[in-house]
């Protein structure tokens, strides 16, 4: 495949300027005008996809299964196997949960190369109530050990994780947590294949670590943490499987707290994978892990004001650091 | 076009895969297998692997990429399969006398993901199959390759509702290229499929989702034989499934219809009784007569 995974600052802008299933739409069926291969399997969660262009001139590229997740996972782990780039589009609470079986049989022991993307992840569908709020599909995605799992930040890292997967296919899960955001973190250009991780903010007493939509709200964070002459660093990490070690130790290094902050559970997610890392080594920072409360959504609402109910917007985030921050001094 | 096999010629492959199969049972770890699933489904992939199948054996290129594929759905039976690839010629004398399970070794209860060997899928969970041989044979159509795609399942197995999503699937996209074949030796774990969750009807439900169905007695080789080749040649537009009327434990009279044989340990006194009433000698002195 010609296309790279770089993604300019012009194309940067303007992805970043539509909802995120138009970004991923859009960059498929560029994808698919490309390579005649590139296959798009929908379990009925298609329409809303901007994939008409692809169904128009590629239409053996589009493949629906009803709304049957299990299958999506066969059909389109196969026709990875038999050497088509596959991506499968789900509700990020189905696509991982619904069909885990499949997954760890397709994707982790026979290695089948498909994408699964999970959609509107997290909060995004809040109002649907519980059953539509992904809380574990990165944890059940990282427990897979051959999985990549890609959490984008914005969708110019989206374009850029879409773009390389299909040119270089892998058992991946790629989350995206919003279905409309003007957050662009990556305005000067970006590419995942270099390893996903931006160092958003520098600073010296504390590291942000931080993966999805929610980055954008650890940076302001860090703005607010500066007002109380706490200076923090703001590190994205969009590949939460494999982590980045290296680079997470280097953002870490010297700061009295590390905080990680993801629009999922603290079980299994970005910031159970930095515990990991952290639970290894003697000459780590403590760690502050930030994301969606251990529980059920109950009834429904919009993701802003959940967000700001688990102390995730950066308000949030800022005392939640400053409270943990002062708990440490009086020890 | 190679001539098709006689009826006794069958008849002898599916008793030396049978023999064959009992020996890879015995070889495995504390001598435990499926030994009635595996023999159930000795006169399916006798049929198979000899009359029905171009197998892409010995050719590379093109025509190993034209091959007919084989997805086995029900991979308890995996020891069988092994059988059928030893008389195809996938797995070489000295392969097939390998361990079964350990390190270093091809063959195991239920068969990894082995092209080369003629193991499309890793198998064990089931309901998988049918949706993975769905997507090899959309493979093959958009490939424009006239590969076709044959599944086996358990009666069992159909238990699982994944299973029907595939039919579905199947069925909807007109997936001519494909025949599904179920083992349908009416027991499963617990019991008699009629005493679990019913479901002996498979000729009415398949058909209902849009499937041909041709109904075939599973353990007469030749029958099945051709009951799998009309299947395949048909042009009718709806996918076709042969439903294989088997007995569990085929073949050797202390486990045949018997459930307890679902899975169990071959002792020596078994193996050997087993290895006995598999032998030409003793087929000999039935009459010559399987059936």
């Amino acid at each position: 495949m010609s296309r790279s995974s770089y993604v300019d600052a012009r194309e940067a802008m303007r992805l970043c300027s539509l909802p995120s299933n138009q970004a991923l739409g859009e960059t498929l069926t560029s994808l698919a005008d490309e390579d005649e291969d590139l296959t798009v399997v929908v379990s009925d969660y298609g329409r809303r996809l901007f994939l008409d262009g692809l169904v128009e001139r590629h239409p053996e590229g589009f493949v629906q299964v009803g709304i049957a997740e299990q299958d999506q996972v066969s059909i389109g782990a196969a026709l990875a196997l038999e050497g088509f780039p596959v991506f499968a589009p789900c509700y990020a609470s189905f696509v991982a949960s619904r069909s885990f079986d499949q997954i760890r049989v397709n994707l982790g022991m026979m290695g089948a190369p498909l994408v699964l993307v999970g959609l509107s992840a997290r909060y995004d569908s809040a109002d649907l109530g519980a059953s539509h709020c992904a809380t574990e599909d990165v944890a059940l995605m990282r427990s897979v050990p051959t999985a990549t799992v890609i959490t984008p930040a914005d969708n110019a890292e989206l374009a850029s994780a879409i773009r390389w997967l299909a040119a270089h296919p892998r058992p991946a899960y790629v989350r995206i947590t919003g279905s409309t955001t003007e957050t662009c973190l990556h305005a000067s250009g970006c590419d995942v294949s270099a390893g996903g991780v931006t160092q958003l903010r520098e600073g010296s007493d504390v590291a942000l670590v931080a993966c999805g939509q929610l980055a954008a709200a650890a940076l302001e964070a860090a703005d607010i943490l500066e007002t109380t002459d706490v200076s923090a660093s703001v590190t994205e990490m969009a590949i939460v499987s494999p982590l980045r070690e290296n680079e997470l130790l280097h953002a870490i290094r010297g700061k009295r707290l590390v905080v990680t902050v993801e629009e999922h559970g603290v079980v299994g997610g970005l910031g159970s994978a930095v515990a990991e890392v952290l639970s290894a080594r003697d000459d780590v920072p403590p760690l502050l892990a930030l994301g969606t409360p251990r529980s059920y959504l109950d009834g429904g609402d919009v993701r802003q004001a959940l967000l700001t109910n688990d102390g995730l917007d950066p308000w949030g985030i800022a005392s939640h650091i400053l409270e943990r921050l002062e708990r440490s001094k009086k020890r | 076009m190679a001539e098709l096999h006689t009826a006794i010629q069958l008849e002898g492959i599916a008793r030396t895969m049978r023999r064959e199969t009992v020996e890879l049972c015995y070889r495995s770890p504390a001598h435990k297998a499926h030994l009635g699933g595996c023999l159930s489904a000795i006169e399916i992939l006798t049929a198979l692997y000899t009359d029905v199948m171009n197998t892409g054996i010995g050719q590379t290129g093109e025509a190993w990429r034209r091959r007919d594929r084989f997805v086995l759905s029900k991979a308890h039976a995996s020891l069988a399969l092994y059988a059928a690839l030893h008389q195809a010629g996938f797995l070489s004398d000295d392969e097939f006398a390998l361990p079964v399970c350990g390190e270093d070794t091809l063959l195991f209860r239920q068969a990894r993901r082995d092209l080369a060997h003629g193991m499309e899928i890793s198998g064990g969970s089931l309901g998988m199959g049918m949706g993975y041989a769905c997507g090899l044979a959309l493979a093959q159509r958009r490939r424009g390759q006239d590969s076709r795609v044959f599944v086996l399942l358990g009666d069992g197995e159909c238990n699982e509702g994944s299973v029907w999503e595939s039919v579905a699937f199947a069925a909807y996209n007109r997936l001519t290229n494909l025949v599904a074949i179920v083992d349908a030796n009416g027991l499963q774990l617990d019991g008699p499929i009629e005493k679990v969750l019913g479901g002996d009807n498979h000729a009415e439900r398949w058909t209902s989702f849009g499937f041909d169905a041709i109904e075939a007695e599973g353990n007469d080789a030749a029958a099945v034989r051709d009951a799998l080749l009309a299947a395949r040649d048909s042009d009718s537009p709806r996918p076709r499934v042969v439903i294989a009327r088997t007995a569990k434990g085929r073949g050797v009279s202390f486990a045949e219809n018997h459930v307890e044989w679902h899975d169990n340990s071959l002792t020596d006194d078994l193996y050997r009784q087993a290895i006995t009433e598999l032998s030409d000698a003793a087929f000999e002195t039935r009459g010559g007569d399987e059936r």
